[in-house]
């Protein structure tokens, strides 16, 4: 199971032994389930029950409950981290379930729940057996995003799963509609309340106290049947000769009997054991060992069994008996008890050296530090108000790993730092501006590195300070650099950004920081690819990929090096590898829940679906791509590149005018005076001219192209004078300017040609085809143009919408001409044989390759074999 | 079954009511006023404490009449 992930929350509260059986309400459990409803409720006051009746019912239950238990507490209500749990629970039952799903959740940059719940609920769909998902202490939650999932959840919950919620206030979810549908089992205080008959057989059968009918009756009345109250009674009364004067004494609200008894029951207790509940009072969970380090002494198992044996309220928390908790009701009031000035008794103050509480939670962070607990630690260590600790427990886990889940919890526990602590730990402020650059907050990375550089300079003098300053210097110029590198590059200062990515790359090598070198290739690759380089940039990639490989810190990175290489190989037309680059980043990216590579390889895999005909699964892939889209708006460069891909398969569909329809709404941000990068402006007017031409509208498309061309041929963004010249070039060709139109198509082949770029030209269908054979027959770029022309029609099945590996059936003609195919004969003698003309010989042939997504007549004859077009072992 | 009226500043859109639905809800003066049955403290406090996540400010919480189931 994942690290971060605490088992005993997971873990079923064992049955008691001294318990009251409860038919009459664990027959209402089972008549729930029976019957099929979704959702058990259980809503009671403190101390009421719930827990115990719960797991009366799951472990006594015949035939057995699969039951899937999830505690929660206040730190849950992180939406990412409650689902995580509420995943990790069901796999306790299903360890196979949303295993794809779980690092998502534990990524960097947590993605929307929908997109989340609903593979989950479509795999629950897919199981044999049910499972009782229990959600205890609900009341815990109060994030509304939380709230809307789980109704989100009740609304789609497959039969295989039946929801059971405790609580203690009744939650925000659509409880009504179910109840009045007759598909909820509830359960309220009063049903849980002991009624005579059960109270008369916990005093005197289980706690063995053997009272008289009359005090029974008064202690039911007393404690109105609230079992905790009746627990705490029953605890003061052992070995009590006046039980009946005690029963006269007290009276009052449950708050008032329960402080009441509370106090009754702990002066009972010999002062270590006093001691030691008020002291390990502090902690969510206990074991011997953390306890030891609270008090000071070595009993801490004999405690925690003596507590145990004499039902003091403590709840084992796993099988081993070796976590445990306090009984929340009783938790909270020894913890208000050892708040309260003055202490105890001298005792106490004496068992702890400093100041009381304070001492207590520094002792617990620094024993679940020293057992890798650091959420806790870190947690115990606010309580205490020592950041100085926070400082460095967030200083150890960051030096760890900067790519996971952690990050955000870096953020969290560095955020709260106050200034004087933040001055002297500058590592610390370098990763909260890494973190926050990764996470996409560019400005607020450079403010804090802004920050960094000045603390830097308030260290005062020391050889010690010196050289911590000189390496840290360092490490800020090789992010800035990195950060400043991708600015540029986005907007057409590419020789800049070529520039300053590699010097940064160079840098971060020689002091070893191979993430920060794996980023700053990453650039490199994208400037150079801005420069019309396919060669260097895909060296660059297979870079960043080597580095990421060299360490889990940065193996998340390889994820975006494998989706540039495929955006590489998709441009050389090798689909094929393309397409096995996008699965490993895919894999990667689901490994480690790198949300943004994620969203982006989608994109790209629908791009590639788009090129091999398939435009339904383009749109399909799409979907998931925007499922995983930031809420960064339509600026970031993620996002754009999905609307962009949207706009491609719009023109595809031909529905140029909702292409133009996206391209005026980014207008419009310009206009009302947005930025946008450079390259997103080229992307937005080639989009434009492709709509126009598509529109039979070229003089529109060549106005929308002219202006692109002067500053891109500046900027030395050749990628965009090579698209934009062979675009002009059709816009000339259908215009009639044939001259005007080669010379255009001519500048874009010499840029082209030596980095061998293919699909900028494929990509456009008949009208370049059409104008590439006019370049061919005049000699231009002969043998490249030849190579050009051989690549069309093999994959340009776009209007029939179906992936070309489950083939189009072949019409009767077509079938006859692949059958003389494969005997051997010419395209000539083909044409004689069927009585028709050469070139519609030449048009089956291209449909059949086509159709069987092949290249040659070997080839086509082999696939159609494969697929029983052909007899196998034909000549 | 005890009928309740809850008071609070603002108008509360009745969409916002998941949950508690068996509510009724009437804007009068600046406040919208919710009543409808509870079962018991819990239903209760279970909307009090929803109302409070929502940011409302409660005026008044006031038990109208027992009722029998």
């Amino acid at each position: 199971m994942d690290a971060s992930i605490l088992a005993t929350k997971l873990y079923i509260p064992p049955p008691r032994s001294d318990l009251v059986k409860r038919q009459r309400l664990t027959k209402r459990l089972d008549e729930g389930l029976r019957l099929g409803y979704k959702l058990t409720l259980i809503s009671a006051s403190a101390g009421s029950g719930k827990t115990t009746l719960l797991s009366e019912w799951i472990h006594t239950r015949e035939p057995k409950v699969r039951a899937a238990w999830l505690s929660l507490d206040e730190d849950d209500n992180a939406p990412a981290r409650f689902w995580a749990y509420v995943i990790a629970a069901l796999q306790t039952i299903h360890p196979q379930l949303a295993r794809s799903v779980l690092p998502m959740l534990q990524g960097p940059q947590p993605p929307p729940v929908r997109s989340i719940l609903t593979p989950l609920l479509n795999e629950v769909t897919a199981l044999s057996q049910s499972v009782v998902l229990v959600l205890d202490d609900y009341h815990l939650i109060t994030t509304g995003a939380i709230h809307d999932g789980v109704a989100f959840l009740l609304d789609h919950l497959p039969q295989q799963i039946h929801l059971v919620i405790a609580t203690r206030v009744d939650p925000p979810l659509p409880i009504a509609r179910l109840r009045a549908r007759g598909q909820l089992t509830e359960l309220r205080a009063d049903d849980l309340r002991f009624t005579a008959e059960e109270v008369a057989a916990f005093l005197n059968d289980v706690m063995e106290l053997d009272l008289q009918p009359q005090d029974v009756a008064a202690l039911e009345a007393r404690t109105e049947g609230w079992i905790s109250g009746l627990h705490l009674a029953a605890l003061s009364m052992q070995g009590r000769e006046d039980a009946h004067a005690f029963i006269e004494a007290f009276t009052g609200g449950h708050q008032y009997i329960l402080e009441y008894l509370i106090e009754e029951v702990l002066s009972q207790q010999p002062e270590p054991v006093q001691r030691f509940l008020l002291q390990t009072s502090i902690l969510d969970r206990l074991c011997a060992a953390l306890c030891d380090a609270l008090t000071g002494e070595q009993d801490g198992a004999d405690m925690l069994e003596r507590l145990q044996r004499d039902n003091i309220f403590t709840i084992s928390l796993d099988e081993e008996g070796h976590w445990y908790r306090y009984h929340h009701l009783f938790g909270d009031l020894l913890r208000k008890r050892l708040g309260q000035a003055p202490p105890l008794s001298p005792p106490l103050a004496g068992g702890m050296k400093g100041g009381g509480i304070e001492e207590l939670h520094r002792r617990a962070s620094q024993w679940h530090a020293e057992n890798g607990l650091l959420e806790q630690a870190v947690k115990h260590a606010q309580s205490a108000g020592d950041f100085e600790r926070v400082a460095e427990i967030a200083e150890r886990a960051a030096g760890a790993s900067l790519l996971d889940a952690r990050l955000t919890a870096l953020l969290r526990w560095v955020d709260v730092l106050p200034e004087d602590v933040l001055r002297v730990h500058p590592h610390l402020q370098i990763y909260r501006a890494w973190a926050l650059y990764m996470n996409g907050h560019l400005e607020a990375a450079q403010q804090a590195l802004e920050d960094c550089r000045r603390a830097l300079e308030t260290l005062p003098p020391s050889p010690e300070n010196d050289a911590l300053r000189r390496t840290l210097i360092r490490m800020l110029d090789i992010i800035d650099m990195i950060a400043r590198g991708l600015m540029c590059g986005m907007d057409d200062k590419i020789e800049e950004a070529v520039r300053l990515c590699s010097q940064a790359r160079d840098l971060a090598l020689e002091d070893g920081h191979v993430f920060l070198a794996a980023q700053a290739t990453e650039g490199l690759a994208l400037a150079q690819y801005h420069q019309g380089c396919l060669r260097a940039p895909a060296q660059s990639c297979q870079q960043v990929i080597d580095l990421a490989a060299q360490g889990t810190a940065q193996a998340p990175l390889g994820a975006a090096g494998y989706v540039a290489l495929a955006g590489i190989y998709t441009e050389w037309n090798d689909l094929e590898k393309a397409a096995d680059l996008l699965n490993e980043a895919l894999a990667l990216c689901r490994e480690w829940g790198i949300v943004q590579t994620l969203n982006e390889a989608y994109t790209a895999q629908s791009h590639l679906l788009q090129i091999r005909g398939d435009i339904e699964g383009a749109w399909e892939v799409l979907e998931k791509a925007r499922e995983f889209s930031s809420m960064e708006g339509d600026r970031s460069l993620v996002n754009f590149r999905l609307a962009t891909q949207q706009a491609r398969l719009n023109l595809a569909a031909g529905e140029p005018e909702k292409a133009v329809r996206w391209v005026e709404g980014m207008e419009a941000v310009l206009a009302s005076g947005g930025q946008l990068p450079a390259a997103f402006i080229e992307t937005l007017q080639t989009t434009v001219a492709r709509a126009h031409l598509a529109q039979g509208k070229p003089e529109e498309a060549l106005a929308a192209l002219e202006p692109l061309l002067g500053p891109a041929e500046a900027a030395g963004a050749f990628l965009h004078v090579i698209e934009v010249c062979a675009l002009k070039a059709l816009a000339l060709h259908a215009l009639g300017d044939t001259a005007a139109a080669l010379t255009s198509l001519e500048r874009s082949l010499a840029l082209a040609e030596p980095e061998c770029f293919v699909r900028v030209y494929l990509n456009e269908g008949a009208p370049m085809e059409a104008l590439l054979r006019e370049a061919a027959s005049r000699d231009i770029h002969l043998e490249y143009v030849r190579s050009l022309l051989d690549g069309f029609g093999v994959w340009e099945y776009e209007s029939m919408g179906e992936s070309p590996t489950l083939p189009h059936p072949h019409t009767p003609r077509e079938l006859d001409v692949l059958h003389l195919i494969s005997q051997g004969l010419s395209n000539k003698a083909i044409a004689d044989k069927l009585v028709i003309a050469l070139n519609t010989v030449k048009r089956h042939t291209s449909s059949i390759y086509g159709k069987l997504g092949v290249k040659s007549r070997t080839q086509a004859v082999a696939r159609a074999r494969e697929l029983g077009l052909l007899p196998i072992g034909e000549e | 079954m005890m009928t309740y009226e809850i008071r609070v500043q603002g108008h509360l859109s009745p969409q916002r009511f998941r949950g508690f639905e068996n509510l009724t809800a009437n804007q009068a003066d600046g406040e919208t006023v919710l009543t409808g049955p509870f079962p018991d403290q819990s239903a209760l406090l279970g909307l009090l404490n929803w109302l409070h996540d929502l940011g409302a400010v409660l005026v008044s919480v006031r038990q109208l009449e027992e009722t029998c189931d």
